[in-house]
């Protein structure tokens, strides 16, 4: 008896513990990691020295499989090296990025989308040099990205990473239908004026037939409205005034901005639910009809276009172009900037290897092929502009953007329009707000800027501060008390630490 | 029992009965609704879904969407995945689960208290995400569909509901049992295993919706776009239009943004699966809840 009372207590000792291993393993036992052996081999250690090694890539998320991609292969067939991409979430890539840097990586290269992150990573020495990688090995490199940019990804003297640029553009406007403009009998307002006047016929006339539903002016619950901040020479939340930066808080103009839009919501001129607007709840009320102004994007109207021509077939619409304020000033903030930053943590061993590869997507036929693919295949060239040829272009080259590793500066902007013209109204849109005179545009002065960090950390609660506060002004009247109020909120959030730091950068650039 | 109801009711009983089943009908429906609503949008053309024409029920019919979705490479990956995964990770599950509570169900073993309290132990305390996230990689589980099941295979909550189904079993079944010569093994094999149906049950329940909604893991573990499983498919896609994510896009993922409909059906049809299982083992939920919540 005894002894059966062994054997059970052994058996059930043995199936406990092998049980409470399992159970620790995820429970995160902290000792549990000590018993196992570091083993991650690096990638293709064992490959010949002739052969080139496979490398291994850490991307930002995209909606396709990277490695099944079609331009993964034509990566490989360019440059000679497979590429095995891994991906990052689409929710807090940076989160996750910063977890695998701590913990040690095996990736021969990585997107980082976040500036800020390639900028702590490089400050605590997590980054390999590229510099005399680059002067070796790099003379495409040289050529396709200017000074200037790669500068955005130097710390102390050294390139750290390969800047990819993004196209500057002025991204939303007012989108105005332009039958109901007829119906009314008036012409493209070209002031603000005139934009108010063409509102109240809107209101008065009723255009479209919605009775109690009919919105002149709507659009989703944001402060800063293009165009018509552009007419008061607002042009997003940080302004060049006088060769400093200044915050719009500050900006002389505000009052009289805010006394606009607040005067256009008093007279049942702009939605009255605008404060409490998604974008998707703005874009129903244009596209199924109701409303005669919508602010948005020019990358959403495929989709608009559609819904509103099934809703009202006869319905046409453009985005009204830069009016003119009380003092004679208009025009668009332009946003723009870096879109990634590409660098080589130190603990690769293809380090040469990755500066190969980039140097060869980077010689100018090559990026083309890899930017819009091939000529009579996926697009032709009609007169200077690049067309593609669907279905071909968007299967082939519609992600094709995120293989890019640098750009080739001079040229990426005319082949990126290839991507604009697979919708008509997009393109035709695109060029109302982006084809203007250059003085009407006005890029934002932090699109280049190095790493601020004070800026990255407080930019978010910085414009929601300005951005509640404006709203309860257009909805509640705007008074000198309120643009104070707003100005404490701003300096609550840490506004005037934010703009020092700008300023000891923009002023000394 | 229904029907000695009918005879006692009294007019007010009645109609408290009737209220409260108004109310509760009404609730139902008020909870089934934004579900409907998200169904009614898979099959719906995108049009219409723009210009917020859809309420309850699909305008402009369409199976495009849905047929996208299942035609998708990514999404077939993905729902094998997770499949893989809930099938492999919940059988794993209630294999140790039980083996591990049924020895624990023994108050006569030495040690038994000290070995349940290690357990409770993990229940309250762990080392935190980036130790977890280290044991894993230390492991070589990074990039392995392991990740998703070894850490979650036993679930201390799980374990005790099991442990006091066993306790409550009457001791005189083992009993009677030992007394006509049959060995432990053969005790467990003939007797508890038959018994447990109830506790399995419910225990696979849990276990396989816990598997099959896991996404947080994957995110963690998994940077092979092969390997991801459907939920994090899934959130990466219904996260692309939200308006915080739109404002910090690139143009060119703006520019290639899934339209509403196919992010509808993508929820749908990733949701039907486990949807299809609950109604099956329902009966059992309850009742394993219950089970060993009352010792005799």
């Amino acid at each position: 008896m005894l002894r059966r009372k062994w054997q059970a207590a052994m058996i059930t000792l043995i199936l406990t513990t092998t049980s409470v291993l399992a159970a620790c393993s995820g429970q995160n036992d902290p000792a549990a990691t000590k018993s196992v052996a570091e083993s991650s081999a690096p990638a293709g250690s064992e490959e010949t020295s002739e052969k080139k090694p496979t490398l291994k890539a850490l991307r930002n998320y995209m909606q396709d499989d990277y490695n099944q991609y079609p331009v993964n292969r034509y990566v490989e067939e360019k440059t000679g090296y497979k590429v095995n991409n891994d991906m990052l979430p689409q929710e807090k890539p940076s989160d996750k990025l910063n977890l695998i840097m701590a913990s040690g990586t095996d990736y021969d290269f990585i997107d980082a989308m976040n500036k800020q992150d390639f900028f702590n990573f490089a400050q605590n020495g997590a980054l390999t040099d590229l510099t005399p990688l680059i002067e070796e090995y790099g003379l495409n490199i040289k050529q396709a990205i200017s000074e200037e940019s790669l500068s955005g990804a130097t710390v102390d003297g050294k390139i750290y990473g390969i800047p990819t640029l993004n196209v500057s553009y002025v991204s939303s406007g007012l989108l105005i239908r332009t039958d109901w403009l007829e119906k009314v009998g008036k012409e493209m307002p070209t002031t603000l004026d005139e934009f108010m006047d063409v509102l109240q016929a809107f209101k008065d006339q009723d255009p479209g037939g919605n009775g109690k539903n009919n919105i002149p002016f709507t659009m989703d619950s944001s402060g800063l409205i293009d165009n018509i901040m552009g007419a008061f020479g607002i042009y997003g939340h940080w302004n060049v005034r006088d060769g400093k930066i200044e915050n719009v808080t500050s900006h002389p103009n505000l009052k009289n901005y805010t006394t606009f839009i607040r005067s256009l919501y008093e007279q049942g001129l702009l939605d009255k639910e605008f404060a409490t607007n998604k974008s998707a709840t703005s874009a129903e009320k244009f596209t199924s009809g109701r409303a005669g102004v919508l602010w948005t994007r020019w990358s959403s109207i495929p989709g608009y276009d559609e819904a509103l021509k099934k809703n009202v077939p006869d319905a046409a619409y453009q985005f009204i172009p830069p009016m003119t304020g009380p003092n004679g000033l208009s025009g668009f903030a332009e946003v723009g900037g870096f879109n990634k930053i590409t660098f080589v943590p130190k603990s690769s061993k293809h380090a040469e290897d990755v500066v190969k590869m980039i140097n060869a997507l980077l010689e100018p036929e090559v990026f083309k092929g890899l930017f819009i693919g091939e000529e009579g295949v996926d697009y032709q060239v009609d007169h200077g502009n690049y067309i593609p040829i669907e279905p071909s272009f968007t299967n082939t080259r519609g992600q094709a953007n995120n293989f890019v590793i640098g750009m080739d500066e001079a040229n990426f902007v005319t082949y990126w329009q290839a991507r604009l013209q697979k919708s008509k109204p997009m393109f035709d849109n695109f060029k109302i707000v982006n084809n203007i005179p250059k003085e009407q545009v006005h890029q934002d002065p932090l699109a280049f800027s190095p790493f601020l960090p004070k800026y990255s950390a407080s930019s978010d609660k910085l414009g929601t501060a300005v951005n509640d506060n404006l709203i309860k002004m257009i909805v509640d009247g705007v008074s000198d008390e309120g643009i104070a109020s707003m100005q404490r909120a701003w300096v609550g959030a840490g506004g005037e630490e934010v703009l020092q730091e700008i300023n000891d950068w923009y002023v000394n650039k | 029992m229904a029907k000695t109801m009918k005879i006692k009711q009294s007019l007010s009983e009645r109609l408290y009965i009737w209220f409260a089943y108004i109310i509760l009908i009404g609730l139902g429906i008020l909870c089934l609704s934004p579900f409907l609503n998200v169904f009614a949008k898979s099959l719906s053309s995108n049009w219409a879904i723009i210009s917020g024409k859809v309420g309850l029920l699909p305008v402009a019919f369409t199976m495009e969407n849905i047929m996208f979705v299942l035609r998708d490479h990514l999404f077939q990956q993905a729902f094998l995945v997770s499949v893989f995964v809930t099938v492999v990770g919940t059988l794993g599950s209630v294999i140790f689960t039980a083996v591990t509570a049924y020895p624990l169900s023994k108050k006569h073993l030495p040690g038994i208290k000290f070995i349940l309290l290690l357990y409770i132990f993990t229940m309250l305390f762990n080392g935190g995400l980036v130790p977890s996230y280290l044991l894993i990689k230390n492991l070589n589980l990074m990039d392995n569909l392991g990740s998703l099941i070894f850490p979650a295979l036993i679930n201390v909550f799980n374990l005790l509901l099991m442990k006091n189904y066993y306790e409550s079993l009457p001791e005189s079944l083992e009993e009677s049992a030992k007394l006509d010569g049959a060995s432990n093994l053969r005790i467990v094999l003939r007797i508890i295993i038959p018994i447990s149906a109830p506790v399995f049950a419910t225990i696979s329940l849990f276990y396989a919706v816990a598997y099959w909604s896991n996404w947080f893991h994957p995110m963690l573990y998994l940077n092979d776009p092969a390997l991801k499983p459907l939920q994090l498919y899934l959130r990466d896609i219904v996260l692309q239009a939200s308006d915080e994510n739109l404002l910090n896009q690139d143009i060119d993922s703006l520019l290639n943004l899934s339209p509403e409909g196919i992010r509808n059906a993508t929820i749908i049809v990733s949701t039907i699966p486990i949807l299809c299982v609950y109604p099956l083992l329902q009966k059992y939920f309850i009742k394993g809840i219950l089970i060993g919540s009352v010792k005799g």
